[in-house]
């Protein structure tokens, strides 16, 4: 089987660093992969590189199949839009309530008529039944950052990317979105990234990766 | 594609302090602009309402002639001359003046434009005017506008209650009847006269000058063909234009040789950019504001049009909700101004329409440019 995520020797410099030299990496479906390390080591990097969300400066990347290389935005588009992105900040839209804010990851007609009920179940196993149609600003931080998980994961995506999700949260909430990502990769073959500084997230990883001078290396 | 989510009116709702604003804005931009045009449309219809009631294929003037107020006088032997060019059937000669008129009640003077036409051949297109002025004999009749301004007096109750007498430049003068045109940017009253009338008004004026010359062709005569034959066949000191010509040359005189125009265009395009800086105004607080939560669904899959989209779908709503706003402002505008003014300010369907789309149409500018920092924005910082 094809791995979800599947780097070869990549390489990524900024101006005046280079923070990833030679690095591989494959990611299986359905396997946790955590990258830990010091700050500034290049795990966002790495991150925003999988997600397509800046260009691949050396090497081979393969995501979901698809050599990163060279793609244009439609194709990056219609790759970032089978994955699953949490951010450090929720990003939520403070006009929309919290199902609204998890409706608007559904992209495509077919399942907008679902997409209400999805998304109020996936806020209830985030434990936020009482909370759908709450406004952001009526939502405590480790509520919204629940909110975004769920906005991650109602189009049932097929690679998770995740920056540090459960930074700053209370062990109930980080549990929760422990746990989401979890069930993700066991009930759907989902592949996670995790990029985190937490000790809590390692208990759902298959592998622990730490990243240091531009390569990883198993700890 | 996006849920079907009114991503747009929840987002203006939010903010109804903001929203209120940029209502107002556009608002007050709409009003401006229906305003402005209905003042130049008036002035400039106004300005030819005289004249475009003329009946003339041909109109026969001095090449110093500027407009209605300020025309320059040709010899009546050129209208003479005009009666031998083949197509030419009869003419009729017009002396145009500005004299002091005593309101008959307060005896206070105000100016008021004269006309002077002469002669058995057709003056006025408007039948009940034409059978008026053929009804004029004595050379102290005059014909009355009854929508000139107030100042004037009452003339209409005067005139229902029997003669009246007055003065034009101190000399006596009787209304025998009144016809209703209305005061124009140019005039604040009309009155209109015989030749001879006029000749006693002005009495320094030379009998033999005139200040127009309505030509009216035979029938089947070509018009065009008859009006290079008369300006080849007339002295240089007269000019020969069709009707049409005329009144096109009475506006652009308006438009582009007074400040009118220009001031009318000034005050257009103020109203344009308060109306595109309030959308903006909007519009880019939103983006700003929303920056990185627009680049997260950006990175989830959403392309810039759904962005673009999302703006002017604001953009409309915005102006949607501000135009009625401003029509309705407008509407009083116009009924207060052509009751204080008496020059009729009409709004008509097509300006309703073209200014709603001249105001849309910034305002989707507006969103364009406001949504420009997201197209930029760098989606590798959202981690």
């Amino acid at each position: 089987m094809m791995p979800t995520i599947l780097a070869r020797e990549i390489g990524f410099s900024y101006a005046r660093s280079s923070v990833l030299r030679s690095l591989s990496l494959a990611v299986a479906p359905g396997e946790v992969t955590v990258v830990t390390g010091a700050s500034g080591v290049g795990k966002t990097t790495l991150l925003t590189l999988c997600g397509a969300l800046r260009s691949l400066q050396d090497g081979e990347l393969r995501v979901l199949g698809r050599d990163l290389k060279g793609l244009g935005i439609a194709q990056q588009c219609e790759i970032r839009s089978l994955i699953g992105f949490i951010f450090q900040s929720h990003n939520l839209i403070d006009a929309l309530t919290a199902r609204q804010n998890v409706m608007m990851s559904v992209l495509g007609h077919t399942q907008w008529a679902a997409s209400s009920g999805h998304a109020a179940d996936r806020l209830a196993t985030l434990g936020l039944a009482t909370k759908v149609d709450a406004f952001p600003e009526d939502l405590s931080g480790g509520e919204k950052q629940r909110v975004a998980v769920a906005r991650a994961l109602i189009r049932n995506p097929r690679l998770i990317l995740a920056d540090e999700p459960t930074a700053s949260l209370d062990d109930l909430s980080a549990g929760l979105v422990k746990e989401a990502i979890a069930t993700a990769a066991r009930t759907t073959s989902c592949a996670a990234l995790v990029v985190t500084h937490d000790p809590r997230l390692f208990e759902i990883a298959d592998r622990v990766l730490r990243l240091e001078n531009g390569n990883l290396s198993e700890t | 594609m996006s849920p079907p989510i009114p991503v747009a009116f929840l987002q203006l709702r939010k903010q109804p302090r903001r929203l209120l604003i940029a209502v107002a804005g556009i608002a007050m931009s709409s009003l401006g602009i229906l305003c402005q045009m209905g003042f130049e449309d008036s002035l400039f219809r106004s300005a030819t309402r005289l004249y475009q009631e003329f009946d003339a294929d041909l109109v026969v003037l001095s090449p110093q002639y500027q407009f209605m107020v300020l025309p320059a006088q040709f010899t009546q032997r050129r209208l003479y001359q005009a009666l031998a060019v083949p197509g030419v059937e009869s003419f009729s000669a017009l002396r145009l003046g500005i004299a002091p008129f005593k309101n008959p009640t307060t005896r206070i003077n105000r100016n008021v434009y004269i006309v002077g036409a002469s002669g058995g051949a057709e003056v006025f297109t408007n039948r009940a005017w034409e059978a008026q002025r053929r009804s004029l004999k004595a050379p102290d009749d005059i014909l009355f506008d009854a929508r000139s301004r107030p100042e004037f007096g009452d003339l209409a109750s005067l005139f229902r209650s029997g003669p009246v007498q007055t003065e034009i430049a101190d000399r006596r003068v009787s209304i025998r009847g009144l016809f209703e045109m209305g005061a124009s940017f140019s005039a604040d009253g009309t009155v209109i006269t015989t030749d001879e009338g006029f000749a006693r008004l002005f009495p320094q004026r030379n009998s033999q000058l005139i200040d127009l010359g309505l030509i009216h062709l035979r029938a089947g005569a070509d018009a065009s063909r008859v009006l290079v034959t008369l300006q080849a066949s007339l002295p240089r000191d007269v000019v020969v234009l069709t009707h049409d010509q005329l009144n096109e040359r009475e506006q652009k005189y308006w438009r582009g040789t007074t400040p009118a125009g220009f001031i009318f265009k000034t005050i257009l395009g103020i109203c344009l950019v308060v109306g595109c800086v309030s959308v903006y105004q909007i519009l880019s607080s939103d983006v700003a504001e929303n920056l990185a939560q627009y680049a997260t669904l950006k990175a989830i899959g959403y392309r810039d049009r759904y962005f673009v989209s999302l703006t002017f779908e604001k953009a409309w709503l915005l102006t949607s909700i501000a135009y009625p706003v401003g029509f309705a402002l407008s509407a009083l505008v116009y009924a207060a101004a052509t009751h204080l003014t008496l020059v009729p300010l009409v709004m008509t369907s097509a300006r309703v329409i073209g200014v709603y789309s001249i105001i849309l149409t910034a305002a989707f500018i507006a969103g364009v440019i406001a949504v420009n920092p997201l197209r930029r924005s760098d989606l590798s910082e959202l981690f």
